[in-house]
């Protein structure tokens, strides 16, 4: 049964993902579309602009024709040069409204699909989000118990392969959700990212997990920051897996820096003023390992004393389903 | 510069055939209520936006490319 629900949390983990990486392509395909078309309006309106100009000075020239009363062949010429020029600008003038017409419905539909990347994209991976929650607390809950909405013939595929650090990080996290003052949001951003882990294929790929990492970077030092200070106390959780999948993922994170050198000027530039966030988390997670013991004890003081300070909403004596001691064993 | 406008088109439509493969692998994966609310409530609506605008790119391509025949 754990087998067939870590292939559907796969599943939707994967989809996410990929929602994710399709809404920050097509935005910047759509954006750069958008951009040729506007320089192609504009080379039209060029172009219209020179055969105004033509037909302008060939009306000149027949006018000065005329008025010397040059000979009726040379006349003829010019005015058939006129007629050239009146027909190009006047083809010119056609093109041009069939392709703004054209442009104008594209950008408008454009317009449309833009919106929904922008705010029912983002509706859908929150919507997957929580489905992988009720999976997980599923998981958490049920155990061993048979998943009824499983096909016959899945029921017994239980080829359970090795489970991933990231799954372990986000069964940890969702596990404990209840801690109210933790950004879980961005914690389990910061699961998100570890699926980043396989190397981009593409400079595109790189630019959308650049920035993916450049919308969420503040965000996810400050959970994990948030995460470490708050979850240390939590004695059966198997930190150092979870600070493996952390440097993993900022050891990604660099490796996308180093990528985003190679291929990019203009990204290399930007990312010098993204912090050394490798090192950074190091150094944090040494210290904290050097605080565990510490916590540990402090934990035991707070178990026997009245509950204040930070923990005064989180009800630490009595989480629910009494997952810290029991579950969190999961995720190690 | 119409040669990067396509480069473009496709680049946008194979982004698509990729999030397409992922939705028929995961969705073989899941198969419940709630992935039928998911199809209904943001795949399809999902998968018209980008049809309409696939189809109205292709629609400029081909009028810029009218254009440029003629003009050239």
């Amino acid at each position: 049964m754990h087998g067939q629900v870590d292939v559907r949390t796969q599943a939707l983990v994967d989809l996410r993902l990929a929602l994710l990486i399709f809404r920050g392509h097509a935005g910047e395909q759509l954006r750069t579309i958008s951009r040729l078309l506007q320089q192609f309006a504009m080379d039209l309106q060029r172009q219209e602009q020179i055969s105004q100009e033509q037909v302008r000075q060939a009306q000149n020239f027949l006018h000065q024709l005329r008025r010397r009363n040059s000979d009726v062949e040379t006349i003829q010429r010019a005015a058939d040069q006129l007629r050239q020029a009146e027909d190009r600008l006047s083809k010119i003038r056609y093109h041009q409204r069939e392709v703004i017409g054209a442009i104008q419905a594209y950008h408008k539909q454009a317009q449309r699909l833009n919106q929904y990347l922008e705010h029912e994209v983002p509706k859908a991976t929150v919507f997957l989000s929580d489905k992988l929650t009720i999976l997980d607390q599923y998981r958490a809950t049920k155990g061993e118990v048979s998943d009824q909405s499983l096909g016959p013939s899945e029921q017994n595929s239980e080829t359970v392969s090795p489970t991933p650090i990231y799954l372990e990080f986000i069964q940890f996290v969702t596990k404990m959700s209840w801690v109210s003052s933790v950004d879980w949001g961005g914690v389990f951003f910061v699961a998100l990212l570890s699926r980043l882990t396989p190397q981009p294929e593409t400079a595109a790929d790189i630019l959308v997990y650049y920035q993916l990492y450049i919308e969420y970077q503040p965000l996810l030092l400050s959970s994990i920051r948030s995460f470490l200070t708050r979850m240390i106390w939590v004695r059966s959780a198997n930190w150092l897996d979870i600070f493996q999948t952390i440097i993993a993922i900022m050891s990604s994170l660099s490796w996308l820096v180093q990528m985003n050198i190679v291929h990019s000027p203009q990204l290399a530039e930007m990312f010098k003023n993204a912090p050394q966030l490798p090192e950074q988390i190091a150094q944090l997670a040494d210290a904290h390992e050097l605080d565990l013991e510490d916590k540990r004890e402090d934990y035991k003081k707070r178990r026997q004393l009245p509950i204040r300070g930070d923990y005064q909403h989180e009800d630490i004596s009595d989480p629910p389903t009494n997952h810290l001691r029991n579950n969190t064993k999961g995720a190690s | 510069m119409i040669a990067i406008l396509k480069q473009h088109a496709a680049s946008f439509d194979e982004s698509w055939k990729r999030l397409g493969r992922q939705w028929q692998i995961s969705s073989e994966q899941w198969l419940d209520e709630v992935r039928q609310a998911f199809d209904q409530q943001y795949w399809q609506p999902l998968e018209q936006q980008v049809g309409l605008t696939e189809r109205e790119l292709q629609k400029v391509v081909e009028v810029i490319e009218q254009a440029m025949v003629s003009l050239r």
